[in-house]
């Protein structure tokens, strides 16, 4: 049980936004890797395709 | 459109991120019990809101292709449950940060804990079974069925971890946020992420989208006995 | 004379195949007399062969001697936890169990024979899911003893109390596990994919029939067990209905 006032702690605070903010710019960066293939392995169907 | 959201989605995810970490970390004051700590709320609750939506979309979209048959359908479902997973997973490891100094430990059996984690493991099974299936009809509607179980399983869980943990009478995490800087800083954020999870999904189901199209595309080396150009 | 008979013979020799006409094929056999087809048909096959339930019976009894190695001769720990330990074996091998009823209809192409029998896929699911649950309620009783031997449990309240969580436990498993052990045996890894899928959504199963056993086992002060029943009670309710009704798109062509 807590009495009183948490002194500090701001090392968990900043560990916490540091984690929200690595997921979401690295999710970004998957998502945008993830793009650039499955948009190459739609061309190369097509490329075949239309040969 | 098309333009305006590329560009309007993240610019407000970002935008509001950021405003809203201003206002969490600087503007708004410490609070009466836990000091600057509880300050990771801001981070942890809108990711557990996004979670949500993000699992309710999956099923809405899930139900959509039982009965429509829908590849559009199947691809969202696809789509918000791998988001869902991501947000699923931030908060957590953001609530296991916060449980450690207010609580003493690094896990505790607190039912939104509890319930969050055992969602991460059923939905990340829900993205293993779409891996393990190779026809597009099966794998869709196996997914939505998946989908449904799990999705039912939420609340049930819920009360019967919070009845387990009622024997233990754990501490939960407090819910009072009475100051208004509190609010506006938990409301950015909130939209935030919820900016987040429309930009994610919207990407996510266009390279799903895309992916449709290439598996349903016939083989290249069954072109040439089609007999050469279209 | 023999017209019921007659009747059933004639229908289970089917001349039409399923057309594509919009008119819905009524089912040719009534819902439970199909289920009861086929929950024979799963004995028989079983006890042919009796490798399933052997099988698992070990698995199981092995895997109780397990947890006690790695707990320790504590013998305190080991009877507080016995339901736990219990419960855990009886999931873990639920899904050799599961598996193995699945993989009867996929090999030989059984399962497109039960389709073309124009049979109602809940009668399938209803089948499968008793005969699972049937299975694992005998393992249950067979791990009842050696839990007593291996954790020195004693059952304060009877064999009879005991019967209720035994089954509503057993019965929560097979529920979803019929229908994902269905579509697990359809798809790679099946072995990795159906405890992945299961053992999440059983949680809350698997807590009340830990808490309702071990009330029964060491006594219930507070009144607590019908708490625990209704808990097991409505998620077998919830889910054996959710699963007959979607079990017919699980095995659809």
């Amino acid at each position: 049980m807590t009495q009183g006032v948490i002194e500090g702690g701001w090392e968990y605070v900043w560990a916490a936004y540091a984690v929200t903010w690595t997921a979401l710019v690295g999710y970004t960066l998957y998502l945008w890797r993830q793009r650039r293939l499955a948009d190459d392995e739609l061309r190369a169907t097509g490329e075949d395709e239309r040969s | 459109m098309r333009r305006v959201l590329d560009f309007g989605l993240p610019a407000m995810a970002f935008g509001l991120l950021i405003i809203g970490g201003v206002v969490g970390l600087a503007i708004a004051p410490p609070e009466r019990d836990m000091g600057d700590v509880y300050r990771i709320i801001y981070v942890h609750v809108p990711a557990a809101l996004g979670a949500l939506i993000a699992y309710t979309t999956t099923l809405v979209a899930s139900l959509v292709y039982l009965f429509k048959s829908s590849w559009a359908a199947d691809a969202i479902a696809e789509s918000s449950a791998e988001v869902g997973v991501v947000l699923n997973g931030m908060l957590l490891i953001t609530g296991s940060i916060w449980g450690r100094p207010t609580w003493g430990v690094w896990w505790t059996w607190d039912p939104r804990l509890t319930t969050a984690a055992i969602m991460f493991f059923a939905f990340v099974g829900y993205l293993a079974l779409r891996r393990f299936v190779d026809a597009p009809e099966k794998r869709a509607t196996w997914a939505s069925v998946v989908a449904i179980i799990v999705y039912v399983d939420i609340p049930i869980v819920w009360f019967s971890v919070r009845w387990w943990n009622s024997l233990h009478q754990l501490q939960s995490s407090p819910n009072t946020i009475p100051d208004p800087m509190m609010k506006l800083a938990l409301r950015l954020n909130a939209f935030a992420l919820l900016f987040f999870f429309l930009w994610f999904t919207r990407q996510r189901y266009r390279i799903a989208r895309t992916r449709q199209r290439v598996e349903l595309m016939e083989p290249p080396a069954l072109a040439p006995a089609m007999g050469g150009t279209p | 004379m023999n017209n019921a008979a007659e009747n059933t013979a004639a229908s289970m020799s089917v001349a039409r195949t399923p057309s594509t006409t919009t008119e819905r094929e009524r089912p040719r056999l009534g819902l439970l007399r199909a289920t009861f087809g086929i929950i024979a048909k799963d004995f028989l096959l079983e006890w042919r062969g009796r490798a399933r339930i052997n099988a698992t019976i070990f698995f199981a009894v092995l895997t109780l001697l397990l947890f006690s190695f790695a707990v320790g001769p504590h013998h305190a720990i080991l009877e507080q936890n016995a339901p736990g330990y219990l419960w855990l074996a009886i999931m873990l091998a639920s899904v050799m169990s599961l598996g193995e009823s699945q993989r009867v209809e996929a090999e030989n192409a059984a399962l497109e024979g039960l389709r073309l029998l124009a049979l109602d896929p809940r009668a399938i699911y209803l089948g499968k899911s008793i005969v699972n649950m049937l299975f694992l309620m005998a393992l249950a009783l067979v791990l009842v003893p050696v839990s007593i031997a291996l954790y020195g449990t004693t059952i304060r309240a009877g064999m009879g109390p005991l019967f209720s969580p035994l089954l509503l436990g057993t019965a929560a498993i097979s529920a979803p596990g019929t229908l994902y052990a269905a579509i697990a045996v359809q798809a790679r890894a099946r072995d990795v994919l159906l405890p992945l899928l299961l053992f999440p959504i059983l949680i809350p199963g698997l807590l009340a029939a830990v808490k309702a056993t071990s009330l029964v086992l060491t006594g219930d002060p507070m009144g607590e067990l019908v708490s625990w029943t209704m808990l097991l009670g409505a998620f077998n309710v919830v889910y054996w209905i959710l699963c007959g009704l979607l079990f017919g798109r699980v095995i659809e062509e």
